[in-house]
């Protein structure tokens, strides 16, 4: 059974792209809000789990139609994956919070901003079946992850 | 050596985020980007309520309203726009390339805080800038990314279908 992505049409890309940028705008600007409640309101661990709790309400208000549906025909072991990606967000903010307290956030900052590396490892290792890491996407990790060190230590 | 540990919790703090993509596009061969955000922030906020609790039940408690509106205006951006939108991009384009893309978040957050709160560019940041810029639009000029299979299997959630029918 082959499992890899269909063949990238451009509007199917272009979609894909433009969510992941939508999405890199939303994590930017939460996290400046959270550093303003961190800074003024609450621990960063509460402040996670709060807004995690309120983000499962959000998101899932409109959306547990779809829950309903796709428990009835998604196999179990594709609930099991998700929620894994789920356990492995809260590992690393927890973890994140962690490293911030033992050592100082230019050090960690740039450590963790490094994850797209350790993703696309993951991905060659455990779905290379399903998508194709090639050397321009290492290429564009490499000049992304230099990037964002920069911004971190800047 | 003196950060040792810290920099050790930041690689496992790496690794974490790093396999959010990677179990999400496996989970997503059969569920759709809004479900799996559900039961992912479900599970996300189960695990992380628990460790806040253990930690200090009395804080929440304590909480002042315009805390917890501050805190609702952060669930919305990193999880209505932030995860949603991640689940979205990694079905559509990939665990790989998505991951690389939100991973330019720093970028945002630099660009609000000197629009907004009047902090000033460095160097450092400018430089940053234009390697991310430099980056993304490498990511953005690859083509072919898929190995050119015709379909999904059978019955997979959402694979084939328009975004719309998608859930986005």
């Amino acid at each position: 059974m082959d499992l890899s992505l269909p063949r990238l049409g451009a509007g199917r890309a272009a979609l894909g792209y433009a969510a992941a940028l939508f999405s890199a705008t939303g994590y930017g600007a939460g996290a400046v809000v959270g550093a303003h409640i961190v800074a003024n309101h609450a621990s960063p661990l509460t402040t996670s789990a709060l807004s995690l709790l309120f983000g499962a309400v959000i998101v899932g208000v409109p959306f547990i139609g779809h829950v309903r549906s796709d428990i009835a025909r998604a196999p179990l072991r594709a609930w099991v994956m998700v929620g894994l990606a789920g356990a492995a967000a809260s590992l690393g903010v927890t973890f994140f919070f962690l490293a911030i307290s033992e050592a100082p956030v230019v050090i960690a900052a740039p450590v963790v901003g490094a994850y797209p590396l350790v993703a696309i490892v993951l991905s060659y290792l455990f779905i290379n079946r399903m998508e194709r890491v090639t050397p321009t996407t290492v290429l564009g990790a490499l000049l992304v992850v230099g990037g964002v060190t920069a911004v971190a230590l800047g | 050596m003196d950060h040792a540990l810290g920099v050790g919790l930041a690689l496992i703090s790496a690794v974490g985020f790093g396999a959010v993509a990677v179990f999400a596009r496996l989970g997503m061969r059969h569920v759709r980007p809004t479900a799996a955000t559900v039961a992912s922030l479900i599970i996300s906020a189960a695990v992380t309520m628990s460790i806040a609790l253990a930690v200090d039940a009395g804080e929440i408690a304590a909480l002042t309203a315009a805390a917890f509106g501050l805190i609702l205006l952060n669930a919305a951006l990193s999880y209505l726009v932030g995860r949603l939108f991640n689940f979205t991009g990694v079905r559509l384009v990939g665990a790989s390339r998505a991951s690389i893309i939100i991973g330019t978040a720093p970028l945002f957050s630099a660009g609000l805080a000197v629009w907004f709160l009047g902090e000033r560019l460095s160097a450092p940041v400018l430089a940053g800038t234009v390697l991310i810029i430099i980056g993304v639009g490498v990511i953005l000029s690859g083509r072919g990314e898929g190995r050119g299979a015709p379909a999904a299997p059978v019955g997979a959630a959402g694979e084939g279908k328009s975004p719309r029918r998608q859930g986005v």
